[in-house]
């Protein structure tokens, strides 16, 4: 298996569309950094630091800036990023002819699959750990913050949360391209669950809310109208990878945010936690983010292993006549 | 002519059998490919396989090296069962599959290198040099794939199957696409596998006279069926026909679909070398023509060789 990583490694590094997106991908973050970067410079000129404490670093990746925040850009390109490295990697050395050959040496398998899920992992996050050192390299000169010991354990775990999301995709799209025989079917079929997983889903979400709890009133709904409705929004946001990192992202980056007010992100904490959390507003600890975003964690975890262990099977009980 | 046969026959020891079949069946859904099979494998022998397209030839080849499962029926492939151990019996056997593919990319010797990491040999740069040698693509070893042309890669795919030092290999079509010269080269070099290597060679083609050049014995498959096997010349006399595989061949698929026959005339011209031999004699004595050019072709074998790359 390691031969196989290894190839896979140099295939990834060497392929002009990864670089291309790469550069892409790059681009775009240092674009939304210095832009960030400079209103964060403004706020702090302004004597707005008291309002920042605890957090100035970290709104390098969260604040909106010009265009939009850093992670909302990597909730929607970096599943491109695995797209790109995962749709055609079945199918092309099929239709090469040299996937027969691989399994005629002596290999198991769940090898060929494995080592190139972990490949891709590993060019993920060795992007991922690249992307996140320069920006916040450009973060330091530019603002010249240095980040606290929580902001910086709160950019792992989003470092994490990251690589998990990008994960999912990764598997979806090593998926399709075990089931689709040509390989622009499974980049076609790739492009359209992105789109529809992007930027359907959350469409959706608010058109089932509004059928499933009309507001008599839509200007002027009451309480509950509105509970109801963002209860079923934020419930099919939920079942969408991209929703959960959104929101994830946004409570590990954010210590003022809490998330969605659902009573069961506060079943996992002790009544002190809980007591805090619901009577003040201010910053709440990397700890007890934490804890708000395990159930997210847990379930974007899941979709990921789903994706990755469908793929498995798929490829592992295909018959090699078909190869 | 049919000396030359027996000369053939002589030089190959008959050995114990190395592959064993027995009531070996695939079906896919309701389809049956293979049918009941059962046969075995002698070591040291070439053993050609023959039978039109979709007759179950790979998918025998593919139960063989526990690729695919068996519906019914059992193999032992150097006394292993394929099903239950395949590592063991692929680190065994090179399969050299019709229409193998390279990755484009990259270097004959990278594309080797790969082959040699997946079996984990050791002292895999010297097993490199030494097969690229055998193949005669020493000076192409660090060109890109997709600048070869269709002889060095199959002589290439030739080398990915010899790296491993298997003892029984697997060629499916192996002349496919090639030109005569080609074809010539890689016939010679299939020759001399046992021989030189102690290898057990299969050989699955569609291509009568190519198979009857270099196999010891044949077996005729028909829609997974084996209608016969044995030598030639054993065929021949069970049949009563002349000491001719074509005949044989005819005589086995008489009535069943011209199709068949006609492809296999159709391919026949096709790969007919017609720079070489006097085509009336050909046509009489297709046995005698295979062998007289194998001489031939083993005296300017190398030359014709060259010729054929810097065509390409």
């Amino acid at each position: 298996m390691k031969a196989i990583i290894k190839k896979e490694l140099a295939d990834h590094f060497g392929s002009t569309r990864f670089l291309l997106i790469m550069s892409l991908v790059f681009m775009v973050s240092f674009l939304i950094t210095h832009l960030t970067g400079q209103s964060i410079r403004e706020v702090l000129s302004q004597g707005g630091s008291a309002f920042l404490e605890g957090r100035t670093f970290l709104l390098l990746f969260t604040a909106t800036g010009a265009f939009f925040s850093l992670t909302l850009f990597l909730s929607i390109f970096g599943p491109l990023v695995s797209i790109v490295l995962g749709f055609d990697s079945i199918n092309r050395e099929r239709n090469l002819g040299t996937l027969s050959k691989i399994l005629a040496q002596p290999i198991h398998r769940d090898e060929v699959i494995l080592g190139k899920y972990l490949a891709g992992l590993i060019t993920l996050a060795i992007m991922l750990t690249a992307l996140m050192l320069l920006l916040a390299g450009l973060g330091l000169v530019g603002v010249g913050v240095v980040p606290t010991f929580d902001e910086v354990m709160r950019l792992c775990l989003f470092w994490v949360l990251s690589i998990v999301y990008m994960g999912f995709w990764l598997g979806l799209s090593i998926l399709l391209s075990i089931y689709f025989r040509s390989v622009a079917t499974s980049a076609m079929a790739a492009a359209a669950l992105w789109i529809f997983i992007i930027f359907f889903v959350p469409v959706l979400g608010q058109a089932a809310a509004s059928a499933m709890a009309p507001m008599n009133d839509p200007s002027r709904p009451t309480a509950r109208e509105l509970t109801t409705y963002n209860r079923i929004d934020k419930a099919i946001t939920m079942i969408s990878p991209a929703g959960l990192y959104t929101q994830s992202s946004s409570i590990l980056l954010d210590p003022t945010h809490r998330g969605s007010d659902q009573s069961f992100r506060y079943a996992l904490m002790n009544q002190l936690d809980r007591y805090l959390l619901t009577h003040f507003q201010g910053g709440i600890t990397l700890s007890q983010s934490f804890i708000l975003v395990i159930p997210d964690i847990l379930l974007l975890l899941g979709f990921s292993i789903i994706t990755f262990i469908l793929s498995y099977e798929a490829f592992v009980r295909q018959e090699v006549r078909s190869v | 002519m049919p000396e030359a046969l027996r000369e053939r026959e002589l030089e190959y020891e008959k050995g114990s059998p190395i592959i064993e079949m027995v009531e070996l069946t695939k079906n896919y859904g309701r389809h049956t490919v293979v049918d009941h099979l059962t046969l075995s494998i002698n070591s040291g022998e070439i053993f050609g396989f023959l039978g039109p397209n979709g007759a179950g030839k790979t998918t025998t080849l593919l139960m063989l090296l526990g690729l695919s499962l068996p519906t019914s029926g059992t193999v032992k492939v150097l006394g292993l069962d394929p099903v239950k151990e395949p590592l063991k019996v692929k680190s065994k056997v090179g399969y050299m599959a019709e229409n193998m593919g390279f990755y484009g990319d990259m270097s004959a010797k990278e594309n080797l290198k790969y082959v040699a990491e997946l079996n984990k040999l050791s002292d895999v740069e010297s097993k490199i040099s030494e097969v690229l040698e055998m193949v005669d693509l020493k000076e192409a070893a660090d060109k890109p794939i997709s600048a070869f042309s269709r002889g060095m890669r199959q002589r290439l795919g030739m080398a990915e199957v010899l790296i491993k030092d298997p003892q029984i290999v697997f060629l499916d079509e192996p002349t496919l696409g090639l030109d005569p010269a080609g074809i010539n080269t890689m016939l010679n070099f299939i020759v001399r596998l046992p021989s030189e290597r102690g290898l057990t060679v299969i050989l699955c083609s569609h291509l009568l006279h190519l198979v009857n050049r270099v196999a010891h014995r044949v077996g005729i498959l028909q829609k997974g069926r084996l209608l016969a096997q044995g030598s030639v010349k054993d065929l021949a006399e069970k049949t009563g026909l002349p000491d001719d595989l074509e005949a044989i061949y005819s005589h086995f698929f008489q009535g069943e679909g011209l199709e068949e026959k006609e492809s296999v005339a159709i391919d026949k011209n096709l790969d007919e070398p017609k720079d070489k031999g006097d085509t009336a004699s050909e046509e009489k004595a297709p046995l005698g023509r295979g062998e007289s050019q194998r001489e031939e072709e083993n005296n300017k074998g190398p030359q014709g060789e060259k010729e054929n790359e810097s065509h390409h």
